[in-house]
């Protein structure tokens, strides 16, 4: 029999194979030293009977099933998952030395990323809307957040970083926020009027687009290692935030450039006709038809640099930025893996949320001119 | 009143509009047309100025619109596209109050005004709070046309306004436009490529060709006596016949000589009358009186007379 719904049904039978085969969380005596994996199995049989329960469930649900119901297995495994992990970490480390450390192996990452697919491919089969989409990402990230709060992961390895270093993590994540913040801005007050420019002497577009393009080849540390000596030399430092937000900034401009220009260009040219021909004035028709008209495209443009400046402001940390890069690079100086995650994690969680309250935006005005 | 004297328009070495004078009356519906590239549109984004002329003046009411600041002109003309280009993030109240509000309105005077022109085009009162995307194409250019009408401009100009509709709809919005034409007594005018759309819609027709104006006159005068051969090829050639049949009424026609039948009205164009003969398979049709007294007759030779 052909299961109905392919993807789920490829993307259960990865996760089960995933777990059957990788170590699922890894035991070291300390830190620095990889350790042993330990499958899912081995560890706690109530969690892994529960999860075995799901798998079927959605193995069934892919060969006939409507998507809610996916949507709602899917949401309770990957749950399941996150706490098994943490569950797992507290049985391992009990009665353990303090220097022992408890880690995510490969098997947790690759079936947590087949399941929360899943939910994606069960949120597409619904053409769910975005308060629906909205509702499944708070119900995931509360119960991950309430899991934290409750200390079910305490004993996992990122979280005794975590500890370490806390003070720092608040700082250096309110740090990335306003590198990437005061970049994004920047580059809109630079790159909105060169944009609108553009689209007014498209003569010169080649040589502004070919100027901003040459940009965006040029790899982000060597940009970032270009700046240091003009910079210096100017008396502004070479390290620091401020080559960091110029490097960002340039890098932000293609992007918001390209698609106020888009936007503008994109608008039907019988409407600016028909506004010239009633009387508006060159500045009513921009305020009042071009740049309502034009936003949706703009927004898109916004959200492709913000996500791509939350990303780049990680290598920020190596000309001394700070941010949450410094756990990233320290981390990997250190050989300490988990350090790295508890850099990357948040940055990625960051990018996924800017993008989301983002293309809601977006949304919102697409609608709002229906 | 709108008055093109001498007016030329070059672009590059290449004239677009050249020496072009006439003049169209006050409550005239004057069409503007010729072939693809013959300068149409060129002549009528002038009088907005659209397009500033390169030589000549052009006078609205014996006023030269040279000296009058560009959006104050262009917001005491009516102005509608065969595109509609009706505003897509604003309402259809909101379309058509533009020029009331450019020209700063009272507002409770811009809400009547609206509900005056969707009756006026006989669209739904309910139309007012819909966004243009969920109106169909002639409701759109109905919109367009009220909008044009909006502040109640003494000259409507109009490009193929109804080029991109289906013919069902585009003969209805002709009836409709020609019914405002008359309750309003607007100057209007017409560009259009489609000889039928004006010869049913104008009181005069200007002819180009090359940017040049090859004959000015009524449709009568220019079915009866054309400049030359481009504008007798242009009023139909062959079928050029069949057009005046369709400008004349029985009326003009009809002989006391009573038959039997179903009478056909005196108001029915001699095209019409002709189309029944055929379909009818005789010569000779009764026609109703215009009085209610005795009818009479039309006859084959008469369309002929």
């Amino acid at each position: 029999m052909m299961p109905r719904h392919r993807v789920l049904f490829v993307l259960v039978l990865a996760a089960i194979a995933c777990c059957a085969l990788g170590g699922f969380v890894n035991e070291a005596p300390n830190r620095l030293v990889s350790g042993q994996p330990i499958m899912l199995w081995q560890a706690d049989t109530g969690l892994s009977v529960g999860l075995a329960i799901l798998a079927a469930a959605l193995l069934a649900l892919s060969i006939r099933g409507p998507a809610i119901a996916a949507l709602i297995v899917g949401t309770a495994g990957l749950l399941l998952l996150v706490a098994a992990a943490g569950h797992m970490a507290t049985s391992l480390t009990a009665g353990a030395p303090p220097a022992a450390r408890v880690s995510l192996g490969w098997a947790f990452w690759a079936s947590g990323f087949c399941l929360a697919m899943s939910v994606v491919d069960a949120l597409q089969r619904m053409r769910a809307g975005y308060l629906r989409v909205l509702a499944t990402a708070l119900v995931i990230v509360g119960a991950i957040v309430a899991l934290v709060f409750t200390g079910t992961f305490d004993a996992l390895s990122i979280a005794r970083e975590y500890v370490a270093r806390r003070g720092e993590f608040a700082a250096e994540l309110v740090r990335h926020c306003m590198l990437v913040a005061i970049a994004v801005l920047l580059a809109v007050v630079i790159g909105a009027p060169l944009g609108l420019y553009v689209s007014r002497r498209p003569q010169r577009s080649s040589g502004i687009f070919g100027a901003l393009n040459l940009l965006q080849t040029i790899p982000s540390v060597a940009l970032f290692g270009i700046l240091i000596a003009p910079l210096s030399a100017l008396g502004v430092g070479g390290i620091g935030a401020v080559p960091a937000i110029i490097a960002l900034v340039l890098y932000s401009l293609l992007p918001v450039v390209r698609n106020t220009e888009a936007g503008i260009v994109g608008v039907d040219p019988g409407v600016i006709d028909a506004a010239r021909g009633m009387g508006l004035t060159s500045a009513q028709i921009l305020w009042r038809i071009e740049l309502p008209l034009g936003l949706p495209v703009f927004l898109a443009g916004l959200r492709i640099v913000t996500v791509q400046a939350i990303g780049l402001t990680i290598v920020a940390a190596l000309i001394g930025a700070g941010g949450l890069g410094s756990f990233v690079f320290q981390g990997i100086g250190q050989y300490a893996i988990d350090l790295v995650l508890l850099g990357a994690l948040p940055t990625i969680g960051l990018a996924l949320a800017a993008d989301f309250v983002l293309s809601l935006l977006a949304a919102f005005f697409e609608r709002s001119r229906a | 009143m709108i008055e093109l004297d001498h007016v030329s328009k070059s672009y590059g070495a290449r004239d677009s509009v050249s020496d072009l004078s006439f003049t169209v009356d006050k409550g005239a519906f004057c069409a503007v047309v010729g072939p693809s590239g013959s300068g149409k549109s060129t002549t009528l984004r002038m009088i907005n100025r659209l397009i500033e002329p390169g030589a000549g003046r052009i006078r609205i009411n014996g006023e030269d619109i040279g000296s009058l600041p560009r959006e104050a002109l262009r917001r005491r003309i009516g102005y509608a596209i065969q595109s509609v280009g009706l505003f897509p993030h604003w309402s259809i109240a909101d379309n058509i109050a533009t020029v009331p509000r450019l020209l700063k309105w009272p507002e409770e005077r811009v809400q009547q005004r609206i509900d005056e022109l969707l009756s006026l085009l006989q669209l739904n009162p309910a139309t007012r709070d819909k966004f243009p995307h969920q109106l169909s194409g002639g409701q759109q250019q109905r919109i367009g046309v009220a909008r044009a009408l909006a502040a109640d401009p003494e000259v409507l100009l109009m490009d193929e306004p109804f080029g991109a509709l289906d013919p069902i709809t585009r003969e209805a919005l002709r009836r409709e436009l020609s019914r405002i034409h008359q309750s309003t007594g607007k100057t209007i005018l017409f560009v259009t490529h489609d000889i039928d759309e004006a010869l049913q819609l104008a009181d005069v027709i200007a002819v180009l060709r090359d940017g040049k104006l090859v004959q000015y006159g009524t449709p009568m005068q220019l079915l009866l006596q054309p400049a030359n051969d481009f504008v007798r090829d242009f009023m139909g050639g062959e079928t050029l016949g069949l057009k005046l049949l369709a400008l004349r009424q029985v009326a003009e026609r009809v002989k006391p000589e009573p038959v039997p039948g179903e009478p056909i009205a005196p108001e029915t164009s001699l095209a019409e009358a002709l189309s029944q003969m055929v379909l009818r398979r005789t010569s000779r049709l009764p026609v109703r009186s215009a009085g209610g007294g005795a009818g009479g007759s039309i006859g084959l030779s008469d369309l002929v007379a």
